[in-house]
């Protein structure tokens, strides 16, 4: 097998998409601190994990 | 880098080989990269070994690339060094949910007269969790906040609940009366509307509220492929690998109260007036479409971002063909470019068996 040099690769590396960029390297200090319980509302609202229609974009906010 | 210690990718990185190139999928960051097929290559038939290893495979010939390709991938932290291979297994990719129906739309318009709190309760029983409902052609006020009360009483399983409503006079105003009601409502999109604005949740409302200028006119536009709708996570990179990332525990009501897998496919399996979504779920004519994965259809298979993309069934290059790829997808894995699908003379065929016409149903 012939490997090939990155530059030869023009779309190669280039990042797809990012839907959340990462925040994990920047949130080391805070990662240990409570969570506030949450007591007034009973009912959370959870995304869903992936677009159920596809009009819009998913994260467009 | 250590060059004589073994090195893992971190399990939550995954690779799908494509036609031209592969992706690299971090499932915890929702972050996705393109690499070369040979980097996909290393990683799936050398991982455990050591780069030196790797090297001495090549003949040493490749070992400027090779060093790249590991800087590459221990700089963005896709890969780990360690001795101790074997206490690092893979991820499993297996998928599996507690609910019989996870996700449902239900569409409405100034004709629709089925009794859409019926369904809700349906699905209540079916242990559906999230819910979006779409009004096309006119805001039905009446039964938004019908279905709002319901939810806000009742202790349903729906956890959230999307809304796409046309724009009217006094929408912002009849959004802010009945923010209190919106405890599982976690998006609001109106369209139509002379502005575009975007609102963040604030306070009580745990609602994104977006305006925008776009238009849409019915069902028909939905379906479209983008990279805006790539979803690099887990529960949906593992969903893909093992069902149809569409219409897997999806059920549908049309504006005509005809239950379906999504609004916008022909094939209706009865009104809500007199089926039993029970009923439903257990036909095997309804529940086929369910497992039909991105591996078995054309072009996708061959796509680097197939597990990472949402399907669709309902409008297809070949409407004859239940594998044909996506008709609103402008991507070839063969190219590797995104083109405009809705002027590809290869497409005008289905375009016009499935009515698309107006711009507003295009990309």
């Amino acid at each position: 097998m012939k490997l090939q040099k990155i530059e030869q690769l023009p779309l190669t590396f280039h990042k797809a998409t990012i839907t959340e960029k990462s925040k994990i390297k920047h949130s080391k200090k805070e990662q240990f601190i409570t969570i506030k319980k949450i007591t007034s509302d009973k009912v959370q609202t959870e995304k869903f994990y992936k677009p159920i229609s596809k009009i819009f974009s998913f994260d467009e906010t | 880098m250590k060059l004589d210690t073994p090195f893992k990718l971190y399990a939550n990185c995954v690779t799908v080989k494509g036609f031209n190139r592969s992706t690299i999928c971090d499932l915890q960051r929702n972050d996705v990269r393109t690499i070369p097929n040979d980097l996909y290559d290393i990683l799936t038939n050398h991982e455990g070994k050591t780069i030196n290893d790797i090297k001495n495979q090549y003949h040493n010939e490749f070992d400027d690339i090779i060093d790249e390709y590991f800087q590459f991938l221990y700089d963005n932290e896709f890969i780990f060094f360690t001795k101790q291979t074997s206490i690092f297994p893979p991820l499993s990719l297996k998928w599996s949910d507690p609910a019989i129906i996870n996700n449902s739309i239900i569409d409405i318009d100034k004709n629709s007269s089925y009794d859409v709190l019926k369904v809700l309760k349906q699905l209540d029983d079916l242990h559906c969790r999230h819910l979006e409902i779409r009004n096309f052609d006119v805001a039905r006020v009446d039964v938004l906040e019908n279905i709002f009360d319901y939810l806000k009483e009742n202790e349903s399983s729906i956890q959230s609940v999307e809304i796409l409503l046309p724009f009217f006079k006094d929408v912002e105003k009849w959004i802010d009366s009945a923010k209190h009601k919106f405890l599982r409502v976690s998006f609001i999109r109106v369209f139509n509307c002379p502005f575009n604005q975007n609102i963040m949740p604030s306070g009580n409302t745990k609602a994104y509220i977006m305006y925008t200028k776009q238009h849409y006119e019915s069902e028909l536009c939905c379906g479209k492929i983008s990279q805006n709708f790539f979803a690099a996570n887990m529960k949906a990179f593992t969903e893909s690998v093992n069902h149809n990332s569409c219409l897997n525990k999806k059920l549908s009501i049309d504006k005509n109260g005809n239950i379906k897998n999504c609004p916008s496919m022909q094939k209706g399996f009865g009104s809500v007036n007199d089926t039993q979504l029970k009923d439903i779920v257990t036909d095997k004519d309804f529940t086929k479409v369910w497992s039909i994965t991105k591996d078995q259809i054309l072009v996708c298979k061959d796509c680097e971002f197939r597990h990472i993309c949402t399907d669709c069934r309902a409008y297809k290059e070949n409407p004859t063909d239940e594998f044909s790829k996506p008709l609103k997808c402008g991507y070839s894995p063969y190219t590797n470019e995104w083109e405009d699908w809705s002027i590809n003379p290869l497409k005008k065929e289905a375009i016009t068996y499935y009515k698309l016409q107006a711009d507003t149903e295009k990309p």
